[in-house]
């Protein structure tokens, strides 16, 4: 169903490149070499799978701007800093912006390959963190207003009575509204419909004050 | 025979040769002073020669007063200047009295008492003791070339002197004949003989005197000024000598025919001679340091055939094994058929001055290396960078061939490009070092051809990083067909490198888009290659474009602010010039020249 990650090598050394490119292939990794910050961005990988293996100082755009360009779009992929001398503080402006980790050159291939491989998870996870969040806002945009309003006080733990008085109608009116909810979220407990409520960001807070 | 007047006119005659000879005497040499006395002389006795031999003819007066007058006159003349011809002063004026005295005696005798023996004895006693003064004068005068002739002098006087005597006696007993005129006795004719001969004698004796006093004054004036020649070439001698001990100079004669050298006694202490010891060219030599030995034996040990001076600094090592440095100038000297006769040169001990020059010297390389290690430290992350990057290549492709040999199926053509890879990467971090080794190497100026168009391209692929790190753009307007600078090439790459991280830092403080240096190279004026660094950063402040060069001066936080000083060194050990100006817009520009190389330069 998905497809395969692939590692993003950016380094405007073309010797380097070529030798990174061939030591991921030898472990078996897919790799798409490129070699200036802007080439990769033209070529729409940001959004699959996978991790991006970054030199840090590159003329043109260096990989702190090409990280922050990344960001700026939403993507996921990890990335990965390969830096020529330990220069700190880009370290730590790199690790603040979310790198994944910072390697410094010459890298030995098998800590590479492990942190390839411990991006590719991480990316494997947040991407399905993503799908998940995108079902349940799905779910919840499929929710009436008034469902919604009724999902509110459900989560924040109010009785159907006391909900009932709130919202200015029946207790029975709300059984059923709170059952409609239950089955277009597709949950059988509260306790599920609560974490979900969380996870797609619906508080009770947001409409105490209409 | 021969009649009174006849003889008192051949005394006359004689007396007119005796006053010709001395006047002109006197006139052709007007410094002996005596000749005047003998002419006046020589005139007053051919005067009174004349006046006597006129006896009868003219009055008594004339012939007998005036005429012995002037015949005693005349002989205190000769007095006179016979003092004077022997050096003595002219003595009191008995002359003129003696004339007075024999002109009131013949009065007396002639007018008043007249007695002819009377007037002979009187004018005997007159002429008596002039005539003996002058013998004597005569006689003990000591001059030796003259010496027959003042003795012959002598004799004469004496033998007047005798005469008149021999008269004065004989004038109390002889009677005088009245016919005494045409035929004189001995007793008259005499005296006229007498004076005939004292004539022609003393105009003789004169010329010869004064021709041999000129002589001998002659040979005086040149024996005088050999001598003070003599005198003037010590004393100048004594001068160089002082001189040139004053300024510490040796002085060495080596003559050609013998191995021999003279020296003074400067030199020989110099070298470390005694005063007395004989010296060779091979005793010389040997004190000569060994590595200089060849040097000198081929610029002093040959005499070459063209003429001028030769200079050469050498050392030498004293016998106690002090090290001295010596300069020697040497100048060839040839005979008239041009063969090299002689060398004459001077030394003089160099060794302080020396050792100061080759102090700065040394100051200047460790100055030099310091600059090149300081700037080793700027370089350090470039050049780690550098190494990095072929490290990183090498250590990949090895990893990724050491997996690839794990598979099951190997791919053998994808092995041999990874070990060809992993070659050239080796090779290109080799350059690398060989390159930093070069930056750092501590080493002498070298003039050699450098193509500085790709002298910028290594700086900006040394600088590369750097460079995109604080996002300058680094533009090259190179001049094509650029003639090669003769100049050392790893100190320029130096230079440029310092101006071009000046620039980078100047630019701090910009917006990146605006951080641009531009590096022009181009051939300057008078045979040289004109390289420019332009910056577009705040400028150097109108004041400080000079200030900027001096050591220690900096505007940077963590500047030692050696750098531009010892640009402008270097610079200036090329042959070249290195200057500084703000540009019309925004930023400065630092600029150097080198000269072109000599092949390059038309």
């Amino acid at each position: 169903m998905s497809i395969t990650p692939r590692v993003f090598l950016v380094d405007d050394q073309p010797a380097v490149l070529k030798a990174l490119a061939r030591l991921l292939v030898s472990a078996g990794f897919e790799v798409a070499p490129f070699e200036s910050a802007p080439a990769f961005l033209d070529s729409g990988y940001a959004e699959t799978p996978g991790c991006l293996v970054l030199d840090l100082s590159m003329p043109g755009m260096n990989g702190l701007e090409l990280q922050q360009a990344l960001a700026a779009r939403d993507s996921l992929l990890p990335v990965i800093f390969l830096s020529g001398h330990g220069d700190i503080e880009s370290g730590v402006q790199a690790m603040k912006f979310g790198a994944a980790d910072f390697l410094t050159k010459p890298v030995d291939g098998d800590k590479l390959l492990r942190t390839v491989l411990a991006a590719f998870e991480s990316n494997r996870k947040s991407r399905l963190e993503r799908a998940e969040l995108d079902d349940i806002r799905q779910r919840l945009a499929g929710l009436t207003p008034r469902e919604r309003e009724v999902l509110a006080l459900v989560v924040d733990g109010k009785l159907n009575k006391q909900a009932a008085a709130s919202l200015g109608t029946t207790e029975k009116t709300i059984k059923v509204h709170r059952a409609r909810v239950m089955s277009k979220m597709r949950v059988s407990s509260l306790a599920e419909l609560v974490r979900l409520a969380d996870r797609g960001g619906i508080r009770a807070a947001a409409f105490d004050k209409p | 025979m021969l009649d009174l007047r006849t003889l008192a006119l051949a005394a006359m005659m004689s007396g007119l040769v005796f006053f010709v000879a001395t006047l002109a005497l006197w006139r052709l040499v007007p410094l002996e002073r005596s000749l005047r006395d003998w002419t006046v002389g020589a005139l007053l006795m051919a005067v009174g020669n004349l006046l006597l031999g006129l006896r009868g003819i003219i009055p008594d007066f004339a012939s007998i007063v005036v005429a012995n007058a002037a015949v005693v006159l005349s002989l205190g003349f000769m007095y006179v200047g016979t003092r004077k011809l022997v050096g003595m002063a002219p003595g009191r004026p008995w002359h003129w009295l003696a004339a007075g005295a024999a002109l009131v005696s013949c009065v007396v005798f002639t007018y008043v008492v007249p007695s002819v023996p009377m007037r002979v004895v009187l004018m005997s006693a007159l002429y008596f003791p002039l005539g003996l003064a002058c013998g004597w004068l005569f006689w003990h005068q000591d001059e030796a070339p003259t010496k027959a002739i003042d003795r012959l002098t002598a004799l004469i006087f004496f033998g007047g002197a005798f005469l008149v005597v021999t008269r004065a006696i004989a004038a109390t007993s002889l009677p005088l004949s009245t016919a005494y005129v045409s035929t004189p006795s001995w007793f008259v004719a005499a005296p006229y003989f007498y004076s005939t001969l004292l004539n022609v004698w003393m105009a003789i004796m004169l010329t010869l005197k004064v021709s041999a006093r000129l002589q001998r004054q002659l040979a005086e004036v040149h024996s005088n000024r050999l001598r003070t020649t003599e005198a003037e070439l010590r004393e100048s001698e004594q001068r160089l000598t002082l001189a040139a001990d004053a300024a510490r100079l040796g002085i060495w004669i080596r003559d050609l025919g013998q191995d021999e050298i003279w020296a003074s006694g400067q030199w020989r202490a110099l070298f470390g001679f005694t005063p007395s010891q004989r010296l060779t060219l091979a005793q010389v030599l040997q004190r000569v340091h060994p590595a200089d030995r060849r040097m000198v034996s081929q610029t002093f040990g040959q005499p070459r055939c063209e003429a001028g001076a030769s200079e050469a600094a050498f050392r030498i090592e004293l016998p106690d094994g002090e090290l001295r440095w010596i300069v020697s100038l040497e100048r060839v000297e040839f005979d008239a058929a041009g063969q090299p006769i002689l060398i004459r040169g001077v030394s003089r001990d160099i060794t302080v001055s020396k050792q100061a020059e080759l102090e700065i010297e040394q100051k200047r390389m460790e100055v030099m290396h310091l600059a090149r290690a300081a700037m080793l430290g700027e370089l350090s992350g470039a050049l780690a960078h550098e190494l990095n990057q072929p490290l990183t290549a090498i250590l990949s492709n090895a990893q990724a061939a050491q997996r690839f040999l794990a598979h099951d199926e190997v791919d053998f053509d994808e092995l041999h490009a990874i070990l060809q890879d992993i070659v050239d990467e080796d090779k290109r971090a080799g350059e690398v070092i060989r390159r930093l080794r070069q930056l750092f190497a501590k080493g002498e100026t070298l003039s050699e051809r450098v193509d500085v168009n790709a002298l910028v391209l290594e700086v900006f692929h040394l600088l590369r990083k750097d460079l995109t790190n604080q996002a300058v753009t680094f533009q090259m307007d190179l001049a094509p067909e650029l003639p090669a600078a003769k100049a050392d090439r790893v100190q320029l790459e130096q230079v440029l490198i310092n101006l071009v991280t000046n620039a980078c830092d100047a630019m701090q403080s910009l917006a990146t888009p605006l951080r641009l240096i531009v590096v022009r190279t181009a051939v300057g004026a008078d045979q040289s290659i004109l390289v420019s660094v332009i910056d577009q950063g705040s400028g150097v402040p109108a004041g400080d474009l000079e200030q900027v060069f001096q050591s220690f001066y900096t505007t940077k936080e963590r500047g030692m602010g050696l750098g531009l000083s010892i640009c402008r060194n270097i610079v200036s050990a090329n042959g070249g010039r290195l200057w500084g100006e703000n540009n019309p817009d925004r930023g400065a520009s630092f600029h150097f020249s080198v000269p072109l190389h000599a092949a390059e330069a038309t």
